[in-house]
């Protein structure tokens, strides 16, 4: 029996289990997430490289800063203000470069690296200072050195002297041990120190031996200078010939001018009053002179005075004038022409004499000081106005000259002779109102020039801080009190009376 | 230049963050939404498995019946018993079916809910993280003047 076949259905199955993403898992807004933070990674890794550019250009810029500050720094004269102005300085700076950088993260960052640099700089600040302090220790050790030195040269007694050596070896010892001096400064001092002293032991050795010489051959110049040549040699030698030479200098200009003194004197009488044969034998004159005088005494029994336009004049003008007869002619003596000219032309010619002398001093600034005030020496124009102004501004010159000497004790330089110049002037211009405004406004003086003041005792009174006004006040007070020619010295004891008074000047 | 890099730099952590969250948020829906799916679909193929085993289950006893009928053995004593326990195995079969499929069923449940509890943490976590990242460029990157 054939049978049926039976079904029976398999295992059901309704499809496939879900997933999130067939029921709307979407990936792409994970990768948008990613996608923003990587730009925002990029852009913070941007922002800090730009940050960081931003430091090291700001480390640069005030590193060079910094540098130059303290170089500028360095060259204040003001050695104790550099510290405090260095410091001033960086903080201005580093803050300056600090706010170029906008986040506090890198602003540390600039002050972390930038705070090296800056205390190295800051130390080489320091290192100047102490440097500089050094320096100037050492500067004023050694001028101190100088200056004792020359008080030991100068001292009158051993004692003394060794007073001050002693001093000056405590100075240079100190200086060492501070680091001022090293030991080679110091040695060198003493060798300089030495050798200053034994220039001016030999000064003083020189010294006596010229008194010695002086006192061997009294006012014979060759047997001193013979003697010290025979006894010594060198430097020795120069000196002594030098001191011997320079006194007998001095001596023999003191007699000629006492002599000339009273020649002019005795010319003056002859040629003025009663003055008879005999008093002119008894004066004490050389022959020339003598024989000038009896001359005058003659012209003037027979009738004759000095002639305007005599020949002697001329001779001696024309030999003044010419430069190759000029220094031969400054060398004569004028009072031997006394009689045959007159005062006036006598006191021309020694003008004429003192102007060729002033050329050895300064003669450019001199002739230079001429052609400001048109009294140019060079001008060919012949005129007696302009040579009397001429010889008058080179006779202040040379006097105040004199005197600025006098007060300096030595040689004027080349600034000193301006100065003088100047003044001189000023003066000029000041009595000579005609040469006024023609070269700009005058300058200021350097003191001014009271009314019938000459420059000479202006130069005086302003070396003593008087003013014009002051000094004029001074006049004015004596005037009132019942002194109507009150001399120099009188003015100034006033002077020196009326401030210790309380006066009040104008 | 710099302001807008720093903008960028300062603000995208925020904006990487809240797109994080969304995307977590649309996973997290998605996996829930598969899982109920996916728990239904189980509990419906388990009821059909299990009738198909009872189908099978009566067939088989069925048959054996026949068989005893024709062997001439009374349907009664052992032949009974034995027919009994099989139709009890048979039908033990299907409830075990039905059971696997209500449990299957109950886990996918289980895990949509909390797929979601968790997909709202990892959102939270996403919006803090950019935050945290955020400030941490803002503090590091301030505009300063002391």
């Amino acid at each position: 029996m054939p049978r049926i076949p039976r079904v029976i259905a398999s295992a059901a199955s309704l499809g496939r289990r879900a997933q999130a993403v067939d029921l709307g898992f979407d990936q792409g807004a994970q990768a948008q997430a990613r996608a923003i933070d990587e730009v925002g990674e990029a852009a913070n890794a941007l922002f800090e490289a730009d940050e960081d550019a931003l430091v090291s250009k700001g480390i640069q810029g005030a590193s060079t800063e910094l540098n130059d500050l303290r170089i500028a720094v360095g060259e204040n004269p003001d050695i104790d203000a550099r510290e405090g102005q260095f410091a001033d300085g960086q903080r201005e700076i580093l803050s300056r470069h600090r706010e170029t950088i906008s986040t506090v993260r890198f602003q540390n960052s600039f002050d972390d690296r930038m705070f090296a640099i800056s205390e190295r700089t800051r130390l080489g600040v320091k290192e100047g200072v102490t440097r500089s302090r050094l320096d100037q220790i050492r500067a004023n050790t050694l001028t101190s050195v100088a200056g004792l030195t020359t008080l030991a040269g100068e001292a009158d007694s051993d004692d003394l002297r060794q007073e001050y050596l002693t001093q000056i070896d405590t100075a240079l010892g100190g200086a060492v041990s501070s680091g001022a001096l090293t030991a080679t400064d110091r040695a060198q001092a003493e060798i300089r120190r030495d050798a200053e002293l034994a220039a001016a032991q030999e000064v003083r050795d020189s010294q006596a031996v010229a008194d010695d010489l002086e006192a061997q051959f009294p006012g014979d110049l060759a047997a001193q200078t013979k003697a010290a040549r025979s006894q010594f040699s060198g430097s020795m030698e120069d000196l002594v010939v030098a001191r011997l030479k320079d006194r007998n200098g001095i001596a023999v200009t003191a007699q000629r001018q006492a002599r000339q003194a009273k020649f002019e004197s005795v010319v003056n009488l002859a040629l003025g009053g009663d003055y008879t044969r005999v008093e002119a034998l008894k004066a004490d004159l050389d022959v020339g002179q003598l024989s000038t005088v009896l001359g005058i005494l003659d012209d003037k029994d027979r009738g004759k005075g000095p002639q305007a336009d005599s020949e002697e004049y001329w001779d001696f003008y024309n030999g003044l004038s010419n430069p190759a007869t000029a220094e031969e002619f400054r060398q004569k003596d004028l009072n031997l022409l006394a009689g045959k000219i007159t005062p006036k032309q006598m006191s021309q010619l020694r003008d004429l004499q003192l102007e060729v002398d002033l050329l050895d001093v300064f003669p450019k600034k001199v002739d230079e000081a001429l052609s400001i005030i048109k009294l140019d020496p060079s001008s060919t124009k012949k005129s007696k106005d302009k040579r009397e102004q001429r010889q008058l501004f080179r006779r202040n010159v040379q006097a105040a000259k004199e005197l600025a000497v006098q007060q300096k004790g030595s040689p004027l330089t080349g600034p000193e002779m301006d100065e003088l110049l100047d003044v001189g002037i000023t003066d000029h211009n000041k009595r000579e109102g005609k040469f006024l405004g023609i070269f700009g406004p005058p300058q200021a003086p350097r003191f001014t020039i009271g009314p019938g003041e000459g420059v000479t005792a202006a130069a005086r009174r302003a070396s003593d801080g008087i003013s014009a006004d002051q000094w004029q006040q001074t006049i004015a007070e004596l005037e009132a009190s019942g002194n109507e020619d009150p001399t120099e010295a009188e003015i100034r004891q006033a002077y020196a009376d009326l401030v210790s008074e309380g006066f009040e000047f104008r | 230049m710099g302001a807008i890099l720093q903008g960028l730099a300062i603000g995208a952590p925020i904006a990487s963050g809240i797109f994080q969250a969304r995307a977590f948020e649309l996973e997290t829906k998605a996996v829930a939404s598969a899982a109920r799916f996916n728990a239904a679909i189980g509990l419906e193929e388990a009821q059909i498995e299990a009738a198909r085993q009872r189908r099978i289950a009566r067939r088989t006893l069925a048959t054996g019946r026949v068989a005893v009928g024709a062997s001439g053995v009374t349907f009664e004593g052992s032949p009974l018993a034995f027919a009994m326990d099989q139709a009890a195995e048979l039908e033990r079969n299907a409830v075990n079916v039905e059971i696997a499929g209500r449990n299957t069923a109950a886990l996918d449940l289980a895990r949509a809910t909390n797929v979601r509890s968790a997909g709202r943490r990892r959102s939270g976590a996403a919006l803090l993280s950019g935050l945290t990242e955020s400030a941490f460029r803002g503090r590091a990157l301030r505009i300063g003047r002391g």
